[in-house]
């Protein structure tokens, strides 16, 4: 079953490289790589280490479903202002 | 001009072979899929070459010890990082490409040493050979039997996961 994440997403917002967050979680920096590209599936306990570093609930980071892509967010979030 | 003590030269001449060296710094790993490869295959070949036919005997073992050399290097610099690492994080990912390659290798080699258990002394007995040579083949099945522990796993690994490139690594 595929496992969609954001952790790019989360990445590029607050400004981390790959290999500072691999330092964070006590992972390699190609780990990280592995993860955003969906070609891995973290154990629970990476998931939430990384969940904990972006200080946000483990779902706004992985899920079963693809996620809304940035853009349709913006523009209903500007529809509705 | 001063004049070193022995176990000096001697700590000397190991630095310049730079073995200690790679203990080191971590190993840069590659994937080492040809090597792997070329291993596999020309070890398979010697192993064939010294069961066909007896005068082929010494051949064959010279191919497959050439191709076990080759292979020694595949577990230092390959794409599988070792247990109870010193000087390289072994992360869950790393750990889990390590326990599927060594889980598909024990069925493999399971199924060779029963074929040799079985093969060897079949060949022997239908090609009437010595005793001698008997059990050189059989030591040189327990040579291919390390061959492909260093080859198949590197082989699985390989082939399980195309590696990152690291200049993805940097952002």
């Amino acid at each position: 079953m595929m496992l969609y994440n954001r952790i790019g997403l989360f990445r590029a917002e607050r400004g981390i490289s790959r290999k500072a967050l691999a330092e964070a979680v006590g992972v390699n920096p190609q780990t990280i790589g592995y993860l955003e590209r969906g070609d891995y599936k973290p154990s629970l306990e990476l998931a939430m280490k990384i969940a904990a570093e972006f200080d946000v609930a483990i779902e706004h980071l992985f899920s079963f479903r693809p996620f809304e892509p940035v853009a349709a967010v913006l523009r209903r979030a500007g529809e509705t202002a | 001009m001063t004049t070193k003590p022995l176990v000096q030269r001697l700590d000397d001449i190991a630095n310049r072979t730079g073995v200690p060296g790679l203990v080191l710094h971590p190993p840069r790993r590659r994937p080492l899929r040809g090597l792997a490869v070329v291993s596999f295959a020309l070890g398979t070949a010697g192993m064939a070459m010294a069961c066909i036919k007896p005068g082929w005997l010494w051949i064959g073992e010279m191919v497959l010890m050439a191709c076990f050399l080759l292979s020694i290097w595949l577990p230092l610099k390959g794409p599988i990082k070792p247990w109870m690492s010193v000087n390289e994080r072994v992360d869950e990912r790393d750990a889990e490409i390590r326990d599927k390659a060594y889980l598909t290798l024990l069925p493999i080699i399971l199924i060779v040493a029963l074929l040799g258990l079985c093969g060897i002394p079949a060949i022997a007995w239908l090609q009437q050979r010595s005793a001698p040579e008997t059990v050189a083949l059989g030591g040189f099945g327990a040579i291919y039997l390390l061959t492909l522990w260093n080859t198949i796993p590197t082989l699985h690994a390989s082939w399980q996961d195309e590696p990152a490139d690291e200049e993805d690594d940097e952002d």
